[in-house]
């Protein structure tokens, strides 16, 4: 298993190193670079810069060089910690603006994640139980709709119901503005749980109405597997056959679809902060794509990535603990 | 099925009369049992035979009260009578109640026939097994993982110490039914319900399994009902037997009577194949096919497929005929009396 593990971070550090390049490349395809899309920029403002100016920005970030020697210049400074400066960002250091950022995303995402697979497992076994019952017929409808509903559409709507059914005087955001710019302390992460639900809900909609008919249909599954009347012969309960003896099973597949279900709660995160204007990494992804901020840009999709990474791996890992039956080696 | 037998029978344990169970189907209701009654001595084995279709697991699952959701008990009882505690109609009984989930897995267990998926993956045998256990006896943990062990090595697994942690997929299909028995008989069940307890494994893993049971089964004095296709197994193991068909029980008696001295044509017609009693022989096939539940003929069910049937067969269908050494047979060429049939 250790070896497993060992194994797996190697390979990790080497799909690191590729989805950098890869990264850094894709966000180098379109055409032109920050100074053009700055001087659009300065353009539309009226205010256009010179040609002259244009051509020592681009002397200064190195924009002239070939893209292997500015992806050599940007991957030197990782194991300084530096990940490079933003440009579009009056040259603050990507680190800077990542990194607090980054801890949003990940409480958001996480706690998302938590509350679905809370929510959506222990529903799926009540659907399952109550199969073609009143309660299952409910549960379905339920999340068909949350299945069709667009993540996007969801934000608006919220964003609808709390500005004018609560007349919210802030919209959007994660904690009250009062703490804007302050350093993380404990009323400001109160604030910041007391504003999650929304967004969560936005998120996690789809993924808990999907995750939910994928633990019915597995509880399903599992139910009418012989080992299951071997609980009931034994005289327990019927709740710790469900429990103890059904579910136990049934989850297995969700763990191992944590991996591939971590992607869409990154996605839906990006797409419901732009909406929501939540101080994630998703608004500023965008920022940064739109503004061909390379550093920045490619930053966050390797950000990304490693959550990817470590929440498959870990996904990975849980799964072996549960299912005695998957050894690594 | 009568009762009053001859000589050697001891106390009933168990005894189903008249059962009735209905299946809701896409089709309507289909009647998968109609009349069965069996009855179980103390410490005797009891064989169930039949085509497949014909009702036994319904049986056997009607005494555990362990009938899939679609199912219900519409007639009938099943008493069952402990020596020492009073007799309880397990039909009368809530299900999933208190009561029946006291009996189960502690006054009757039962054995299934797919060893491979009877366990749950993901706990190890001895946790299986001290469930069980721990439900229905005053022991704590250790006591129970000892008693687990125990029983291991009682149904003859090696190293049982050390397979008691074992996980289900590490064990070949032959351990895993030897685990099955040793959970089933771990809280001495009064009876134990085999259901094809043999019918996944081989040849010799089977007569091996089926030593096993029955040397179980002396050791507790428990009843042991057995079901199975193959007639050889029933002369090597059982006391009495019941041939099924449809849905009923057609002919019954000591193993002795009835594979000696068949009395109903089914039952003759599955024999036909075997040249004398204890040669291992599975069913050979009868002549025509199993009515479906939802097309049956008006009379003895039988009568199609019948070579001696008369004209009543096929208008009324039989009653059980009681013959002499408390057996009986549900054939009209037993009316003596001039019976109606039911
Ligand atoms: N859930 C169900 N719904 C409807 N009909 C059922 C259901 N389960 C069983 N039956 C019907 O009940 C009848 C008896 O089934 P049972 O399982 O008792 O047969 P069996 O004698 O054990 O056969 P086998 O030897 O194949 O195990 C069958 O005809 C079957 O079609
Ligand atoms: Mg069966």
């Amino acid at each position: 298993m250790l070896s497993f593990v060992i194994r797996r971070l190697l390979l990790m550090i080497l799909m690191m190193i590729v989805i950098s390049m890869v990264s850094f490349v894709i966000i180098q395809l379109p055409p032109g670079d920050w100074v053009t899309s700055y001087a659009a920029h300065l353009r539309a403002i009226s205010s256009p810069a010179s040609e002259a100016t244009l051509e020592a920005l681009r002397e200064r970030y190195g924009l002239g060089e070939p893209v292997w020697r500015q992806y050599l210049f940007w991957v030197s400074g990782f194991p300084r910690g530096d990940f490079g400066i933003a440009m579009s960002m009056q040259d603050t250091p990507v680190a800077d603006l990542v990194l607090p950022r980054f801890g949003m995303s990940l409480l958001l995402s996480l706690s998302t994640l938590v509350v679905v697979l809370g929510l959506a497992i222990p529903f799926g076994i009540i659907a399952a139980v109550n199969r073609n019952g009143p309660i299952d017929y409910l549960f379905s409808t339920v999340a068909f709709f949350a299945l069709s509903i667009p993540s996007f559409i969801v934000a608006l709507g919220i964003l609808f119901i709390s500005v004018f059914y609560f007349g919210a005087v802030s919209i959007g955001g994660l904690y009250d503005a009062q703490y804007m710019g302050e350093p993380m302390n404990w009323a400001k992460f109160k604030s910041t749980l007391e504003h999650m639900p929304g967004p969560m809900l936005a998120i996690g909609l789809g993924g808990l109405a999907g995750t939910m008919r994928i633990m019915r249909g597995n509880m399903l599954d599992v139910l009418s597997q012989q080992f299951i009347e071997t609980a009931r012969a034994k005289g327990l309960r019927e709740r710790v056959v469900v429990v103890k003896h059904a579910a136990r099973l049934a989850v297995n597949p969700i763990i191992s679809r944590v991996g591939i279900h971590l992607p869409e709660i990154i996605g839906g995160e990006v797409i419901v902060s732009v909406i929501l204007g939540l101080p994630t990494l998703g608004p500023l992804f965008l920022r940064a794509v739109l503004a061909q901020d390379m550093y920045l840009a490619g930053t966050i999709i390797m950000l990304f990535a490693l959550i990817l990474l470590i929440g498959n791996l870990l996904a990975d890992l849980v799964l072996a603990w549960s299912d005695p039956r998957i050894t690594y080696n | 099925m009568t009762d009053g037998s001859a000589a050697a029978t001891s106390r009933q344990l168990l005894r189903v009369d008249d059962l009735r169970v209905e299946f809701d189907t896409d089709y309507g209701k289909v009647c998968a049992l109609d009349g069965v009654s069996l009855a179980v001595e103390e410490g005797r084995t009891l064989g169930i035979v039949g085509e497949s279709g014909c009702g036994k697991s319904i049986t056997a699952r009607s005494i555990m009260r362990l009938l899939p959701q679609n199912a219900s008990i519409t007639g009938g009882s099943i008493h069952y009578s402990a020596p020492d505690t009073a007799p309880v109609d397990v039909t009368a009984l809530k299900p999933n109640g208190a009561t029946i989930r006291q009996l189960r897995g502690n006054a009757f267990a039962m054995i299934f026939q797919e060893p491979m998926t009877s366990l749950s993956p993901v706990y190890t045998v001895g946790a299986q097994i001290m469930e069980a256990i721990l439900l229905h006896t005053d022991l704590n943990r250790r006591e129970a993982r000892e008693r687990a062990i125990e029983m291991l090595d009682r149904v003859n697994i090696p190293a049982p110490e050390k397979r008691v942690d074992a996980y289900p997929h590490q064990l070949s299909g032959g351990m895993r039914q030897r685990v099955m028995i040793a959970m089933a008989l771990s809280c001495s069940p009064r009876l134990l319900i085999a259901d094809e307890p043999t019918t996944a494994l081989d040849v010799t893993i089977e007569a091996q399994i089926l030593d096993l049971l029955q040397q179980m089964q002396a050791a507790e004095n428990a009843s042991l009902i057995i079901i199975t296709h193959d007639l050889g197994v029933v002369a090597e193991t059982a006391d009495h037997v019941a041939v099924m068909y449809v849905g009923r029980v057609v002919e019954s008696g000591t193993v002795q009577d009835v594979l000696g001295d068949p009395q109903h044509p089914y039952t003759r017609a599955l024999l036909h194949s075997v040249p004398r009693i204890g040669a291992k022989a599975r069913l050979s096939p009868v002549g025509g096919t199993v009515p479906s539940l939802l097309e049956m003929p008006r009379g003895c069910k039988f009568a199609p497929r019948c070579s001696v049937a008369k004209s009543i067969c096929h208008s009324s269908e039989p009653p059980s005929f009681a013959l002499a050494g408390g057996r009986s047979v549900k054939c009209w060429l037993h009316d003596q009396g001039g019976g109606t049939g039911r």
